[in-house]
């Protein structure tokens, strides 16, 4: 009998032994996962190198890359179908969240999660965090060095100076400020950042929702759209802004045709070529006003990555996670041109010193509230068309009046 | 087994595949989608609630739906006209003309080229600074043309590029049907001393009646159905709103706007859109 019980526990300590190898050894840990970006521009290069890197510390791990061309509504249909790869890029903004609690693990459970900032945006409906940024992005203007020394401007600190370098440089022959309206997208600073920077509050947005028709003249978002109207009354922008598109203005400036364009950080990578360098390039924070002095900017997160909860190889997920906001998360930042969002781990890019020489004011990063993302869904606003309409010469008194009764509209429905 | 049950099986066994599929992809989902627009499902979340009427409500007060189906009624009136043209063509090369099959290859091929490549080349033709067209008024001293930035005409042009893609295909279909009409109709109405014109709508319209009722009923949906050009070529049906159909505005309400009920809600009054018109369109014809 006791040779019974002796041999059965040794046999079972034996067998716990096989687990708590594989527990406690890292390159144990095998399978499949997928990982997924927006970066179809990077599929063959920087994300295949990134794996590499991973399979130097965990070679039994295959990580397949998706990049996918209209990657958030792709996203949306693999949430609804339980198909989320295991490590998937968030966009911020794009999902409520409920959505993001229902779909990812939280992940306030691993060591380095304290580290970050930038994690509001990110956060579910009960306050834990689900996905950590890959950066941070501050809005600003990136400009043609040359073009200003060519025209001798100096760096506008003020709104009216900001106009009349703009019309110098179109006088010149190039674009004074691009904006790449077609595409949409690069018109949401004037939504997303530049009323937080007149305003001087990073929640005035939030405080949209508070009220029946808040886009009154004197309203941060109503000031911020007359700056995009004041742009193109001016003929400081493109000649037919709204034929546009992204990718032949970002070969524009590339080419050096281009004076300005207000985007962000993680576009200066992405300008240098064989015409610009890294020193013909410049980051200066945005003049909205006509007061000199310190500016107000933004530093707010970039995408986030997440895991998702129904991953069929948690033990792999978790493993290149940790390794893309740790061991890689300099490397991937400083390619995609972003500030580090990860307090341990710093990222030097040299010209956004040049942008903190003029010693800006950083507002908080505060993220959209569910009240706010409800009645903009609702009266489905998208404030990139919103901005499409004000270029293509919409009144800008007439279109806030729409916007003021839909938003009632959505408002009270709600 | 007799010979009638064997017929009963073999016919079962190979109905059994196809309808299964026919209830799977089509009977199944169109009735989940009528049951989705009663509730507020954003398309992702596990949970919803039943709101009754309110979505279709909301299809009716929103001053984007009524706009997007102008620009299908845009379309349609173009389809008219591609019409028009695809018979007209397809009479002259039904006729022994020199080069003819030459001219039918020439005037099919665009039906057959990728869509994506269609979309690259007509945004360099559309170009507002570097477009031959604008190149050629601008030469001219005349004012460039904002094909695809103002909004007033920006469904025209995209209308344009749907008529240059598909009118080879309804012209072949024409031209198909022209075929059968027999000859001797034709030269027994020349010895009488009918002139073209006569000839044209006394023999050549009554004869092919039915497939003009084919091409005006694939028009009509295909207006209504129009997507493609307007989602590649001006993102999403830009700038804003101006160029956004029925359809892109029910793509973007199911995704950017997490109202994936309101689309759900869209799409049945689409298709009984189609069935109505189709009904009213058939009473029109099968009149005359």
């Amino acid at each position: 009998m006791t040779k019974k019980v002796v041999s059965a526990f040794l046999g079972a300590a034996l067998i716990g032994t096989l687990f708590t190898g594989s527990i406690l050894g890292a390159p144990k840990v095998s399978g499949k996962i997928t990982f997924s970006s927006h970066r179809t521009d990077f599929a063959t290069t920087v994300l295949p190198a990134i794996v590499k890197n991973f399979n130097k510390i965990y070679p039994n791990v295959k990580v397949e890359i998706e990049t996918i061309k209209d990657y958030q509504p792709a996203m949306k249909i693999k949430m609804a179908s339980d198909d989320l790869p295991d490590v998937w890029s968030v966009h911020n903004d794009y999902y409520s969240k409920e959505q993001l609690q229902q779909f990812n693990l939280p992940l306030n459970s691993f060591s380095f999660t304290k580290d970050f900032l930038g994690t509001d945006g990110f956060k579910g409906a009960d306050g834990k965090i689900y996905a950590l940024p890959l950066g941070m992005n501050t809005t600003g203007v990136v400009y043609n060095k040359k073009i200003f020394a060519k025209l001798g401007l100096k760096v506008p600190q003020t709104l009216d100076e900001f106009v009349a370098a703009g019309k110098k440089i179109s006088a010149a022959g190039y674009v004074g400020l691009a904006t790449a309206a077609k595409a949409g997208w690069p018109l949401q600073y004037f939504w997303q950042d530049i009323p937080k920077f007149i305003s001087g509050d990073s929640d005035v947005r939030n405080k949209l929702a508070k009220v029946d028709e808040p886009f009154t003249p004197s309203n941060a978002v109503y000031k911020s759209y007359a700056i995009l109207k004041r742009f193109a009354d001016e003929k400081i922008i493109e000649k037919d802004p709204l034929s546009a598109d992204w990718e032949p203005m970002k070969q524009e400036f590339r080419a050096g045709k281009v004076g300005m364009f207000l985007l962000g950080n993680w576009f200066v990578p992405q300008a240098l070529g064989s015409a610009l360098k890294m020193e013909d390039v410049g980051f200066f924070p945005f003049p909205y006003d006509n007061k000199p002095g310190p500016k107000n900017v933004i530093l707010g997160p970039d995408l986030g990555l997440a895991i998702a909860k129904n991953s069929k190889n948690l033990p792999a997920a978790k493993a290149f996670f940790t390794f893309m906001m740790t061991t890689n998360y300099a490397d991937y930042a400083k390619t995609c041109g972003l500030l580090s969002a990860n307090k341990k781990r710093p990222v030097d890019l040299p010209y956004v010193k040049e942008f903190n020489a003029c010693k800006p004011v950083i507002l908080p990063s505060i993220g959209d509230t569910q009240a706010q993302a409800d009645i903009r869904n609702k009266a489905q606003f998208d404030y990139n068309s919103f901005g499409q309409e004000i270029l293509g010469g919409k009144d800008l008194k007439a279109a806030f009046t729409e916007l003021n009764a839909k938003w009632k509209k959505a408002k009270q429905s709600l | 087994m007799n010979y009638k049950t064997q017929k009963q099986i073999l016919l079962t066994t190979f109905l059994f595949i196809p309808l299964l599929m026919l209830f799977t992809f089509l009977i199944y989902p169109t009735l989940k989608l009528v049951m989705m627009s009663f509730t507020n499902w954003d398309g992702v979340m596990p949970d919803f609630r039943w709101v009754g009427w309110s979505n279709y409500q909301a299809v009716f007060e929103t001053p984007e739906v009524w706009l997007s189906l102008k620009n299908n009624g845009i379309y349609f009136i173009n389809g008219l006209v591609q019409n028009g043209l695809a018979l007209m063509f397809a009479v002259i090369l039904a006729s022994k003309l020199r080069g003819r099959n030459l001219f039918k290859a020439t005037l099919f091929l665009p039906y057959i080229i990728n869509s994506a490549a269609i979309a690259f080349m007509f945004n360099y033709i559309f170009d507002f600074e570097r477009g031959p067209i604008n190149f050629i008024l601008v030469a001219l001293h005349l004012e460039p043309i904002r094909f695809l930035s103002d909004a007033n005409i920006v469904t025209f042009s995209l209308a344009g590029v749907s008529l240059w893609r598909y009118f080879g295909f309804t012209m072949v279909i024409y031209l198909a049907a022209l075929q059968s009409i027999p000859n001797e109709l034709y030269e027994s109405a020349k010895v009488d001393g009918a002139n073209a014109w006569k000839l044209f709508r006394h023999i050549t319209l009554p004869s092919i009646h039915r497939i003009i009722e084919l091409n005006l009923f694939l028009t009509l949906s295909g207006s209504l159905r129009a997507f493609e050009e307007a989602w590649v070529m001006t993102n999403k049906g830009g700038p804003g709103y101006a160029s956004s159909t029925f359809m892109t505005y029910i793509m973007r309400s199911a995704f950017d706007f997490n109202n994936y009920a309101f689309a759900a809600a869209l799409s049945v009054v689409l298709l009984i859109m189609v069935v109505i018109a189709t009904i009213i369109q058939r009473k029109l014809v099968l009149r005359s």
